[in-house]
C-alpha cells in the first residue's frame, strides 16, 4: 500500500509539469501563430504616392531579370491545383520569355509584334496582333514588371502591405479585361520593390498565382534568350 | 395470321409487359461489357491539348475529372494559366451539359455545340448488349458497336477502344482516334472532324 501511495505522490507532480508544459506550448503556439498573422495578413496603405513611386523608380531601374517561377492554378470547381514550373526571363523594353519545363516542356518568347512558340512538335511563330490572349497577357506583365500598370487609367488601384510585402490590387475597369479578370493582385518585396509574384483571378474564384524565386536583377541575359530557334 | 399482325402483337404485349422487354436487356447486359473510353469508376487526368480550328492553333492543359456517377467535368487552360472553358457532362441529370465558362473569344454557339458533341462521344458510357459487327483486315479483327444509331465504337478483341466514329444523316461527322497502350485510360486522343476544318490532341500527361 505505502509503496501504492508513493506511486501516487509521486505521479501527481509529474502529471501537473505535463500539464503545465502542455499549456505552455499551446500558449506558445497561439502567440507565434497570432504573430504570423499579423505578420502575413495585408492591411491597407492609406499614403500611397511615395509607396508607387518607389515602386516604379526600382521598376524603371530594372534592365532585366532571371529568375525561377512556379505557377499554380487554382481551379475551385475541381478543388485542383495544376502546378508548372520553369524559368522566366525579362529584358527591357519588350522582351519575356517563360520557359516551362515542367509538367510539359514548353517556351514561349514575347518580343513586342510576335510570339515565338516551342514545344515537342517544334517552332511556331505568331504575329501578336493575331491572337488577342497573347497581346493582353503580354501587355499585362510588361506593364507590370516596368511599372506603367500602376499609372494605368484602366484599372482602380488599391495598395496593401503585410510584413514582408506589399501589393497592388488592380481591379479591372474596361469590359474587355473585366470579361477575363476580375482582379489582377502584384506582390512586390518590401526591401527591394521587385515583383515576386502576380494573382491573376477569374469568375468563380478560379485563380492562377505565379511565383518569382531566385530573382537575379540586371544580371548578364544572352541575346539569343529572346530568339527561339527550331 | 401474316406477318404485320405478329409484329403488332409483340409490340402491343410489350407496351403492355415493358418489365418483359427490361429483364431480356438486363440480361443481354450481363453478357455484355461496358464500353467507355474512362472505364474507372472515378479519377482525374491531366491532358496537353492541341485544338487546331481554322488554321489557327490553340494549346493548353485539359483537366477531367470523372465523378462515381458517371458526369464529367473538363476545363481547358493554357499554359500561361489562363482558363478557356470550364464544362460539365452529366448523362443521368435533366440538364446532360453546363457550360460553366468561356471565354468571349471562343463562346461562340458552333463551337461550343462542336465541342459538347465531341466530349460526349468520348464521355459516353454504355453496356453493349448487342452482338457487335465484325471487321476483319488481315489477321486483325474489329468489333463493332452502334449506340443508338448515331455513334460508332470499334473495339479490339480484350475490349479496349480504338475508334469512335458519329454519324449525322448517315454521314460521317467526326473520327476519334484512341491509342490505349493497355492504361486504363487513353494515351492520345485525336478528334478529326470531316466537314470544318478542327483538329482536337489530347495526349495524356498525368
Amino acid at each position: 500500500m505505502k509503496s501504492a501511495n508513493n506511486k501516487r505522490k509521486n505521479c501527481k507532480p509529474h502529471s501537473a509539469g505535463i500539464l503545465i508544459r502542455i499549456q505552455l506550448a499551446a500558449l506558445f503556439f497561439l502567440l507565434s501563430s497570432s504573430m504570423i498573422a499579423q505578420n502575413t495578413s495585408f492591411q491597407k496603405v492609406s499614403k500611397t504616392i511615395l509607396l508607387k513611386q518607389q515602386i516604379i523608380t526600382k521598376a524603371q531601374s530594372t534592365k532585366n531579370i532571371y529568375c525561377d517561377f512556379t505557377q499554380e492554378k487554382h481551379l475551385s470547381m475541381f478543388k485542383e491545383v495544376i502546378t508548372s514550373k520553369g524559368i522566366f526571363y525579362f529584358q527591357q523594353p519588350n522582351l519575356i520569355r517563360w520557359q516551362y519545363n515542367t509538367p510539359i516542356s514548353y517556351t514561349i518568347v514575347l518580343n513586342g509584334k510576335k510570339v515565338q512558340i516551342k514545344d515537342d512538335n517544334g517552332l511556331k511563330e505568331y504575329d501578336m496582333s493575331s491572337n488577342p490572349i497573347f497581346k493582353e497577357i503580354n501587355n499585362l506583365l510588361l506593364n507590370s514588371l516596368n511599372g506603367k500598370i500602376l499609372n494605368s487609367k484602366d484599372f482602380k488601384i488599391e495598395y496593401y502591405k503585410n510584413h514582408y510585402e506589399y501589393m497592388a490590387r488592380l481591379l479591372p475597369q474596361n469590359t474587355a479585361m473585366s470579361d477575363v479578370l476580375t482582379s489582377i493582385e502584384i506582390y512586390f518585396n518590401r526591401i527591394d520593390f521587385g515583383v515576386v509574384a502576380i494573382k491573376l483571378t477569374e469568375d468563380s474564384d478560379d485563380f492562377t498565382l505565379i511565383k518569382f524565386n531566385q530573382r537575379i536583377i540586371n544580371g548578364q541575359i544572352p541575346d539569343h534568350t529572346f530568339k527561339l530557334r527550331p | 395470321m401474316d406477318k404485320f399482325q405478329i409484329i403488332l402483337l409483340s409490340f402491343v404485349l410489350s407496351l403492355i409487359n415493358p418489365f418483359g422487354v427490361q429483364a431480356r436487356a438486363h440480361n443481354l447486359q450481363k453478357e455484355g461489357f461496358t464500353i467507355a473510353v474512362f472505364p474507372q469508376k472515378s479519377a482525374r487526368y491531366l491532358y496537353r491539348a492541341k485544338i487546331n480550328f481554322r488554321g489557327k492553333e490553340i494549346t493548353g492543359l485539359l483537366l477531367i475529372r470523372k465523378k462515381p456517377e458517371g458526369s464529367y467535368r473538363i476545363a481547358l487552360v493554357t499554359e500561361m494559366g489562363l482558363k478557356l472553358f470550364e464544362m460539365g457532362f452529366y448523362p443521368n441529370k435533366k440538364k446532360p451539359f453546363v457550360l460553366y465558362s468561356c471565354i468571349k473569344y471562343m463562346n461562340k454557339k458552333v463551337i461550343i455545340s462542336t465541342l459538347r458533341k465531341d466530349f460526349e462521344s468520348i464521355f459516353l458510357n454504355f453496356s453493349a448488349w448487342k452482338k457487335p459487327k465484325i471487321h476483319q483486315k488481315g489477321n486483325q479483327y474489329k468489333y463493332r458497336y452502334c449506340y443508338q444509331g448515331k455513334r460508332l465504337y470499334f473495339c479490339n478483341k480484350y475490349g479496349d477502344l480504338s475508334k469512335i466514329i458519329r454519324k449525322r444523316w448517315g454521314f460521317k461527322q467526326e473520327i476519334i482516334k484512341i491509342k490505349n497502350s493497355k492504361n486504363p485510360y487513353p494515351q492520345e486522343i485525336a478528334i478529326e472532324h470531316q466537314h470544318i476544318t478542327l483538329s482536337i490532341i489530347l495526349t495524356f500527361i498525368k
